[in-house]
């Protein structure tokens, strides 16, 4: 059995977590939004590069709703179905602005030590 | 805000979902059943993420520690005797180290020594105590009333009195006599301190002639069970009636030994020279040399107008004016810095039994956790947390110290309760400060020892700990932990050590100091004392009595003789040797007696003859003499026929040598004694009549019974029910005296028994757990041939160097700390090679003990089960 590193599978799910808490609120900006349809709006404005684990959506919804960021309320969808739709709060706009800036700060940091991309 | 929100919702939520999903995918062209299976598919694994919303709840925590607390107790009932050992080891130290703190707060408040620091008291600046000829030199009631008058720097002067013994009965004469102490105090002895009764009032300052008595707070628990109808009651004081209008508050002279609080002129029941210590309040302003100044003129003064005074105190030679000394508070600074040094040097015990203590729990939870490890590994591979799993730990080790703290709790209570009832000059209790030390030391050893082994198992490579399977011990895992391990049985060992031996080095100094060695059988002589005249007999009334209870004592069937005399073996008695010249340092002691008290007490006549019959009044006046007397005063010539005087003027003879009363030769050589007939001292009607009507009956069992001395009881209450009599054998009343010396020694000698037994249990869990981890080894070794001393060294060996060098550090440490002790602190000796190095076989002995019952368990390991139990 190879040696593994301290707890690698703790290290990814971190990543993934502060990643997906920044896209939820993104997609919220556009208006309230059920699990599902966020889901699909991830998916689509990554152009299909990024894909929701479902699984891990909803505990994420539930994380960003305790902390006061987003607040949910059972409504009817387009297509006339119950669901949780949730909405972006005074505070879940700050802390959207703030993540975004920090992430475009680190991924221009990250670009600038990658380099010209090489072909 | 955030409401709480149900699981079921957060189902329906998932429902939703995978409703919204399967319709999208559908609608993007599959069909209706492979949609919903994608739908799912996508969703993954739906109960993980049931459980990842469980755990974004609040509650989650207390959810998690009702889990661990439950597993916890689950591990502990599979490990019953683990469990137990370190509840048990714990619940000791905790015990000890409590029971030790709530007698140094109590001591440090004054309760445990009678002594109160100057801030008990409001505006402690202001309060002093006055004394004269050393630091607890006393004045006679006029001086007080003067200095009350006179002083310009004292605001209010307080005079109070050593306790004195009085009789106490009940005007009903229903009941028996009791012996009650009580001091006598101007009318502020309480306000000046800042006391209020806890009960009734005190005597005003027109009612210092009035016969009103306060109670003290523990003789009122005692002796009227706290009833507060008593004020107002009548009771009996040397056949004098007192009303008793109050009751002391409890923290007013707690540990004293006064039950009562007379007014200061109340006559008849006051000693006939009675002095008083003062204590005052200081002017605003007044400096204490100033005050120094004025008290020191005033009594000079004072003593030029009544040269009588200074003649009924005891005036060292020369001195024609007392030195006076005033210093803030109750206590000389000497006392005080005395009880910081005591203060001191328990402490550093606590802190040392504390240690041991937390090292026997953080060796075993280490022991247990290393046999863990392959749990913790399944464990951690199934995806917990290290958190999750430290935390699980420090829940195991907090429950267990818990338990151990609350167990400790309660022993250091009955503890306490078992010292304070069986030494009265004791006094502490367990109070809210000592409940929440206790506590908080159990929470503290919890966390702190056990979050040690927590961090250093966790931290384990998953892939070592699933590997090496079952067989958590070997060499290199134990080497790897090895130091630290290590440690854990050098400490303990080492710190015990220290203890023992600073506990025997005390031991030695008391027994040299305080303990007498006679030279007769002291269970067997019983002294029976009476206060005829306290309790209004007169004189010819006492005489007839105690010859009527002279001839019904030696009626008794258990009595071998009886004989009378002035006061108990041992005690100065009421004559005194004035001539020849007694050598400087030597105090003989110099007893009226009847003729039958040689053979009553068990003491030999060397030469000469015993007392006869015909030594009477009127017959030559004949003495005899002890050995060491005779040695003393007659160096050199023939003891008998010497001639011996006392105060009074008669002239005796020595007729006898009787045999010492002690023997052996400590600090103090024993007493010279000298014995005179009770009947031929004539003016011994005249010296103290109230010393006289003390006489004592001594009383020779023939067994060493307590029978007899209720039979003697009996015998005394069939003749005058409402007499005080005190019966006791010579032993018991020497003890009352070395009181203070024997609770330390047993004190100590509790304390050395619980170190001793901590250090032991400690090794003996270490070792234990080692043996049982090791079982398969041994039985691979047994199976290949090894012999048991081979298996026994095997085990034994790594422990063995380990208390050797726990008992090498020891001893270096003992001496150091004996030299420190010595020189800033106690004046005990350092010690010496003897005590310790027989400390340190006690300890090594014990050791031994300890490691070789698990030893022995490994030898019985049968080969066959150990390597099948894998």
């Amino acid at each position: 059995m190879p040696t593994q590193g301290p707890n690698p599978e703790n290290a990814r799910i971190n990543l993934l977590q502060g990643t997906l808490d920044l896209l939820i609120l993104r997609t919220l900006v556009f208006g309230p939004q059920h699990g599902q349809g966020v889901a699909r709006a991830i998916q689509r404005q990554s152009e299909e590069v990024l894909l929701v684990d479902h699984g891990t959506l909803y505990p994420a919804l539930q994380r960003l709703e305790s902390k006061g960021w987003i607040e949910a309320e059972w409504g009817t969808s387009s297509n006339n179905r119950r669901a949780r739709f949730y909405k972006l709060t005074r505070s879940g706009r700050k802390q959207l602005t703030q993540e975004a800036g920090q992430w475009r700060k680190l991924a221009a940091a990250i670009g600038r030590v990658l380099g010209p991309e090489e072909s | 805000m955030f409401r709480r929100r149900k699981p079921e919702d957060f189902q329906a939520e998932l429902d939703a979902h995978l409703a919204l999903e399967a319709e999208e995918l559908s609608a993007e062209g599959l069909s209706q059943e492979d949609a919903r299976a994608a739908s799912r598919r996508a969703l993954g694994n739906r109960t993980s993420a049931e459980e990842r919303f469980f755990e974004t709840r609040s509650w989650m925590f207390g959810q998690h520690l009702l889990r661990d607390l439950r597993f916890a107790i689950r591990v502990f009932r599979k490990e019953p005797k683990f469990s137990v050992l370190v509840v048990l080891g714990l619940a000791l130290g905790i015990a000890v180290s409590t029971a030790l703190f709530a007698f140094v707060d109590a001591s440090a408040h004054g309760q445990g020594s009678g002594y109160r620091p100057p801030d008990e008291v409001p505006q402690p600046e202001t309060y002093v105590s006055i004394n004269r000829n050393g630091d607890f030199g006393e004045f006679p009631a006029p001086e007080f009333r003067r200095l009350q008058e006179h002083s310009a720097s004292i605001a209010e002067l307080t005079a109070e009195s050593e306790p004195s013994s009085l009789v106490l009965g009940t005007p009903t004469a229903s009941a028996e006599a009791e012996e009650a102490m009580a001091r006598f105090e101007s009318a502020n002895f309480l306000t000046i301190r800042g006391f209020h009764p806890a009960l009734g009032r005190t005597f005003s300052e027109d009612e210092t002639r009035a016969p009103l008595a306060v109670l003290s707070h523990s003789f009122w628990q005692r002796r009227f069970g706290g009833d507060p109808s008593v004020v107002g009651q009548t009771i009996l004081l040397n056949n004098h009636p007192v009303t008793i209008i109050g009751v002391a508050p409890p923290r007013f002279h707690a540990a004293d030994t006064a039950d009562l609080f007379l007014p200061i002129d109340l006559d008849g029941l006051l000693p006939s020279n009675p002095a008083f210590m003062l204590n005052a309040r200081l002017r605003p302003g007044t400096r204490l040399p100033q005050l120094q100044a004025e008290i020191q003129a005033l009594t000079a003064s004072f003593e030029e107008a009544n040269p009588a005074a200074s003649s009924a105190r005891d005036a060292p030679p020369g001195a024609t004016v007392p030195k006076i000394s005033v210093f803030l508070g109750d206590a000389p600074p000497e006392a005080a810095r005395q009880k910081a040094e005591i203060v001191f040097a328990l402490d550093l015990a606590i802190a040392m039994i504390l240690l041991i203590a937390c090292s026997n729990l953080a060796s075993l939870l280490l022991a247990r956790a290393s046999v863990r490890r392959r749990e913790l590994g399944v464990r951690l591979s199934l995806g917990a947390s290290r958190a999750r799993l430290v935390s699980q730990f420090l829940t195991e080790s907090l429950l267990l110290s818990i338990c151990g703290g609350l167990l400790g709790i309660l022993l250091s209570t009955w503890l306490s309760k078992w010292l304070v009832g069986s030494f009265p000059g004791l006094y502490f209790h367990i109070n809210d400060a000592v409940l929440l030390y206790g506590l908080l030391l159990a929470l503290v050893t919890g966390v702190s020892f056990g979050l040690g082994p927590a961090l250093a198992v966790t931290k384990t490579n998953l892939a070592d700990a699933l590997h090496s399977g079952g067989a958590a011990g070997t060499e290199a895992s134990t080497l790897k932990v090895g130091s630290r391990r290590n440690l854990l049985v050098v400490i303990p060992v080492a710190l015990s050590l220290m203890l023992l031996i600073g506990a025997a080095v005390l031991v030695r100094g008391i027994q040299t100091h305080g303990f007498l060695d006679a030279s007769f059988d002291m269970s067997r002589v019983i002294g029976v004392s009476f206060r005829l005249k306290d309790q209004g007999y007169d004189d010819a009334r006492a005489q007839r009595f105690r010859e009527q209870m002279l001839e019904r004592f030696s009626a008794l069937p258990g009595v071998a003789s009886v004989a009378l005399t002035d006061d108990a073996p041992f005690f100065p008695g009421t004559c005194q040797v004035a001539a020849p010249a007694p050598v400087p340092g030597s105090f003989p002691i110099c007893h009226r007696v009847s003729p039958e008290i040689f053979q009553t007490i068990g003491l030999r006549i060397l030469r000469g003859r015993p007392f006869s019959s015909a030594d009477r009044a009127g017959a030559a006046p004949v003495a005899i003499v002890s050995q060491r007397l005779a040695d003393q005063f007659f160096a050199g010539k023939d003891p008998l026929g010497q001639s011996l005087q006392t105060v009074t003027g008669t002239i005796f003879t020595v007729v006898g040598i009787a045999e010492n009363i002690t023997h052996g030769a400590g600090p103090i050589p024993g007493f010279p004694a000298a014995y005179i007939p009770i009947t031929q001292d004539p003016a011994s009607s005249t010296i103290s009549s109230r010393a006289i009507s003390r006489m004592e009956i001594v009383v020779r069992a023939t067994a060493n019974s307590s029978s007899i001395l209720a039979e003697l009881h009996q015998a005394v209450r069939a003749a005058d029910p409402t007499l005080w009599v005190g019966i006791q054998t010579v032993e018991d009343s020497l003890s009352r005296i070395f009181n203070g010396a024997h609770t330390t020694i047993l004190v100590l000698g509790i304390l050395g028994v619980l170190v001793l037994l901590m250090a032991a249990a400690g090794i003996y869990a270490l070792l234990a757990y080692s043996v049982s981890r090791r079982t398969r080894e041994i039985g691979i070794r047994m199976a290949l041939g090894a012999r048991h001393r081979e298996i026994l060294t095997l085990v034994m060996r790594r422990t063995l160097i380990l208390i050797a060098w726990g008992i090498g550090c020891g001893l270096l440490g003992a001496l150091a700390l004996g030299r420190i002790l010595t020189a800033l602190v106690l004046k005990t000796p350092p010690p010496d090679v003897l005590t310790c190095i027989g400390v340190a076989l006690a300890l090594a002995a014990a050791s031994l003990l300890a490691s070789f019952l698990p030893a022995r368990k490994a030898l019985r390991v049968n080969p066959v089960e150990a390597l099948r139990s894998e």
